[in-house]
């Protein structure tokens, strides 16, 4: 099992650096590719600065505290993105037969599907949420555990919105078109973690604590950090909430098997 | 003349009226980001700051027809255009015995109003059946929203057309297109509705051309503009298509002295 998974890896770090290498021999439109990806996240965060220009705090959440809100959740958002570029694409794999020739190979095929594209320009989103993270942070002021609490929860916010898209990946399995109706999910949890949770309407705030666990990634590590925490159990509890975006992803995989076994070869 | 151009575009609108299932799933995503935009724009309002610079309900019917005349705001340079250039059938165009410009404008055009209804129609009945949009403050208002909405689709094909020409023509620069594209998505009034940017700002942002695309028609809708400002917006739309269609022009006039078709 696990030198299975070391095998995998193996394979989707050779798919993922020869994309890297195809990409980079064109210099320019790659340069460009990573500033535009860079400049579209930053009207993100620019709408909460112009939001928070006009009504100041918001939830009564600081500009520098919601950087750190909207740093984790871009950052994991971008991160998932870029690992998984591949898998956004399934729904077109399928259709154009190509799924069928991934599958005669003798390795997972979730991760030479993640590995088909590998769209290094999404570097540009990384690095706008990664340095809007690291401002907010030196705003906020680091403490003991910092590093590790804004790691973990990159990591689980990570596998949150790839099993989003493996998610959506599978969906595809099922139904013909109209899978990017999931987007919702990835882009809507991006925009609505980037706001402290207590702002939105209860039915709103279940749907992110529990059913696609957004706020276990952002709100709840960030309540952390900005030491809005009691001492004890609920620091303990919600500094672990990240592990529930572990917990996504491996669901995701569950119901990745399920598509695949429904799956038939069209030739 | 007129009529080659005018029956190219019925013809593009209603072969584009066929894809009604990415229609379902826009109007479905729109909802969704309608909602969370209002949330969030709720509980701003709810902190009761004095002056925000545009009333409640009028920024919460801005946030509902955004979305239901999302596809208003270019998302990419034409694809049309853009792919026969880089294909080269591009040269099938320049045998027809009609403007190239006009054509693809045309072609544009139709292409544009097609899904912009499929999306709009639906999305603002279920709003009004929802009761979370109001209808417009007098037949006037409506009257002039609508004549702002057609220049709005305007200008949005003549923008489309342009990125397409700088796209290709300018020097390779197809970046350049891309480079643009988040400002205009910022800059229409999608993320946040202009008014709400800061005062600094709001005249530069009332010269630039993208508030032609969305903000101005619906505050008009909800009649956050009125009188005079009402009739400086429609002016501001005519005289940017106008300049708008002027560079495309240009444009095409350029790139096609420098063009060279390959082949027999």
């Amino acid at each position: 099992m696990l030198s299975d998974l070391r095998h995998d890896l193996r394979i989707y770090r050779f798919a993922a650096g020869m994309g890297l290498r195809a990409q980079l021999h064109h210099r320019r439109a790659f340069a460009f590719g990573v500033i535009a990806q860079g400049l579209t996240a930053v009207t993100d965060f620019a709408a909460i600065v112009i939001l928070i220009m006009r009504f100041g705090a918001i939830g009564g959440w600081s500009l520098p505290q919601l950087g750190l809100l909207y740093g984790l959740v871009a950052s994991s958002l971008s991160l998932a993105l870029l690992l998984g570029s591949g898998i956004g694409d399934l729904d077109g794999l399928l259709r154009n037969g190509e799924f069928d020739r991934i599958r005669t190979r003798p390795c997972g095929s979730l991760w030479l599907v993640a590995g088909s594209r590998f769209e290094v320009r999404r570097l540009g989103r990384v690095a706008q949420g990664l340095l809007v993270l690291a401002w907010a942070v030196w705003r906020v002021g680091a403490m003991d555990a910092t590093a590790l609490m804004v790691v973990a929860a990159l990591l689980g916010g990570g596998a949150l919105f790839l099993g989003l898209q493996v998610i959506q990946a599978s969906a595809s399995f099922w139904f013909r078109e109209g899978c990017e109706v999931f987007n919702v999910f990835s882009y809507g949890g991006e925009t609505l973690g980037a706001y402290p949770l207590p702002i939105f309407q209860r039915w709103l705030q279940h749907l992110l604590l529990g059913v696609i666990p957004v706020a276990a990634i952002s709100y709840l590590p960030a309540l952390v950090l900005t030491h809005r925490c009691a001492p004890g159990w609920p620091t303990i509890l919600a500094a672990s909430a990240p592990l529930l975006g572990v917990a996504f992803f491996g669901a995701s995989l569950m119901l990745w098997r399920c598509g695949l076994r429904r799956f038939g070869a069209t030739g | 003349m007129n009529g080659a151009y005018l029956l190219h575009c019925s013809l593009c609108f209603r072969a584009a009226l066929s894809q009604r299932a990415a229609a379902v799933a826009g109007m479905l995503t729109q909802l969704a980001f309608g909602e969370l935009r209002i949330q969030v724009l709720s509980a701003c309002y709810a902190l009761g700051v004095a002056a925000p610079g545009m009333p409640r309900a009028a920024a919460m019917d801005y946030i509902w027809l955004g979305q239901a005349f999302l596809r208003l705001v270019p998302m990419r340079p034409d694809e049309d255009l853009a792919d026969a250039m880089r294909t080269g059938a591009l040269a099938n165009d320049l045998c027809r015995p009609v403007d190239a410009y006009w054509w693809w404008w045309s072609r544009a055009v139709g292409r544009l109003a097609a899904p912009t209804l499929l999306r709009c129609v639906p999305l603002i009945l279920i709003c009004f059946a929802l009761g979370v949009l109001r209808p417009p403050q007098s037949l006037g208002c409506a009257l002039a929203s609508l004549d702002m909405l057609v220049l709005a689709l305007l200008v949005s094909a003549t923008i489309r057309v342009a990125l397409a020409l700088i796209g290709d023509w300018g020097g390779g620069a197809n970046a350049t297109a891309t480079l643009g594209m988040p400002v205009i998505w910022m800059l229409a009034g999608i993320v946040v509705p202009l008014p709400l940017f800061p005062p600094a700002v709001q005249h530069v942002i009332g010269i630039l051309p993208f508030r032609a695309l969305l903000d101005s028609p619906l505050r008009v809708w909800s009649g956050d503009l009125h009188g005079p400002a009402l009739g400086w917006a429609m002016l501001h739309q005519v005289v940017w298509l106008v300049a708008l269609v002027g560079f495309g022009r240009l444009l095409t006039r350029r790139g096609l002295a420098r063009l060279t078709v390959q082949g027999g």
